[in-house]
């Protein structure tokens, strides 16, 4: 990585402009090193607050889901500016949320998209078990394909209760989420084309804090 | 003081029972205070990542905007497993964010939902001036309702130029969609009419970490 990348310091457009896709996915492998050792840099967020105030220069965008157990910036100990961050149950993409990750990268010159799922997910529970209730139903769908394409063993149990089966669907549902950005945002898949940005797809374990990068991004 | 107490440790299901939907906005209100005051409790997060491994209590539902600007939780000084947190380009409904937090209140007993925009938004201005890219167009277009809603003075600029413009637009969308969760979300109306919930709006201030909860 560019010695000159540093991660304590406000994002500039000059330092957004030296970071590569894959010093994207370094910087958050190292943030979440550090919150998993305790080592959270000290950031002034207050002198962050006042360099951010007329831009923002974020070097990363992360798709996760709303679980309050995932403040995603601080497992990732990120600052003010540094990363833009979609949130919806599920971690899945929407035409909206799809443009907000336009803007993100397009218009505002992130340099990476993370997909991350996470263990233990509620809604991933929910839709192993068919659940049904108002706007949840059809929210639930979009994640039945990942449970429909994940396969159990003879007679292993396809609902929530069976917590390793749930994770592997979580992992899937990833997986098919970072192959509908590609196939539904023709403008997302030219960046990745001309590799002006990345796509990784990544889990984070509520028993553990820590952050696992699937293998080789977009 | 027992406020403090409760937003410190890690929420269980008896102190989410005990949260009402005005306590969790005020929770919230101390949390951003202590936040610009540079006063944030020090939280044993690891502690809480443990305390939370098997399961979530959280006391509020954020909706709130991507930028990078406003980590929700920093911003509100909470901790892991304290709020739930939505976001999407100009913080608005729809049928994934309302299934969201009809989970997060409905199924996961969270006492309030906040719908915070804040000033200077990026998908605002993308709005005030009719931006066209990809899916960003029809996401747009879910914010000109509150675009064409806002009124200005005869000759004031109706683009991203006039930032008084711009966030005047901000407030009237985040207003915009707490009318249309009541009118989309069955749930989470009837959630509110028990009195099992608030729906508050709020807007964040980028200049100063302030956030202003609206009437």
């Amino acid at each position: 990585m560019n010695p000159a990348i540093n991660n304590s310091e406000t994002q500039t457009k000059e330092s957004q402009g030296l970071i590569s896709p894959a010093d994207a996915i370094e910087l958050l492998k190292e943030g979440n090193e550090r919150f998993v050792k305790d080592k959270s840099l000290n950031r002034n967020l207050h002198a962050q607050i006042t360099d951010t105030a007329t831009g923002q220069y974020p070097f990363a965008a992360v798709i996760s889901c709303i679980d309050s157990r995932i403040p995603t910036e601080i497992i990732f100990d990120q600052g003010i500016g540094d990363i833009f961050n979609a949130r919806i149950a599920g971690n899945f993409v929407n035409e909206d949320i799809l443009g907000s990750l336009e803007f993100a990268c397009q218009l505002a010159g992130s340099k990476l998209i993370v997909v991350m799922g996470h263990t233990s997910c509620g809604a991933v529970k929910g839709a192993c078990d068919h659940a049904q209730l108002g706007n949840l139903t059809q929210m639930l769908d979009k994640i039945m394909p990942a449970v429909d394409s994940t396969p159990t063993k003879e007679g292993e149990d396809r609902n929530s209760s069976n917590l390793d089966f749930v994770n592997r669907v979580s992992k899937k549902n990833v997986q098919l989420t970072i192959a509908n950005i590609k196939s539904n945002s023709p403008v997302l898949n030219a960046l990745v084309e001309r590799n002006q940005i990345g796509i990784i797809g990544a889990m984070y374990d509520v028993k553990t804090g820590m952050v696992e990068f699937f293998n080789g991004s977009a | 003081m027992v406020v403090k107490s409760i937003n410190i440790d890690t929420q269980t299901k008896a102190t989410q029972a005990e949260i009402s939907p005005n306590l969790a906005v005020d929770l919230l209100k101390e949390g951003n205070e202590r936040f610009v005051k540079n006063e944030v409790f020090q939280r044993d997060l690891h502690q809480q990542v443990k305390d939370t491994a098997t399961g979530q209590y959280p006391f509020a539902s954020i909706l709130s905007c991507i930028d990078s600007r406003i980590p929700t939780e920093v911003i509100f000084d909470q901790g892991i497993g304290d709020i739930f947190n939505a976001r999407v380009a100009g913080n608005f409904i729809n049928e994934d964010i309302l299934g969201s937090l009809e989970f997060a209140c409905m199924l996961a007993g969270s006492k309030t939902i906040v719908v915070m925009g804040h000033t200077s938004c990026g998908a605002v201005k993308g709005a005030c001036d009719k931006a066209e890219l990809g899916n960003l167009t029809q996401m747009l277009g879910k914010i000109q309702p509150a675009v064409d809603s806002t009124t200005t003075e005869p000759g004031e600029a109706r683009d991203s130029s006039n930032i008084d413009f711009v966030n005047r637009v901000a407030v009237k969308n985040v207003h915009h969609n707490i009318n249309l969760l009541r009118k989309m979300s069955p749930v989470l109306k009837q959630m509110e009419n028990a009195g099992q919930i608030s729906v508050v709006g709020a807007m964040y201030d980028v200049n100063s970490g302030v956030v202003e909860f609206l009437d």
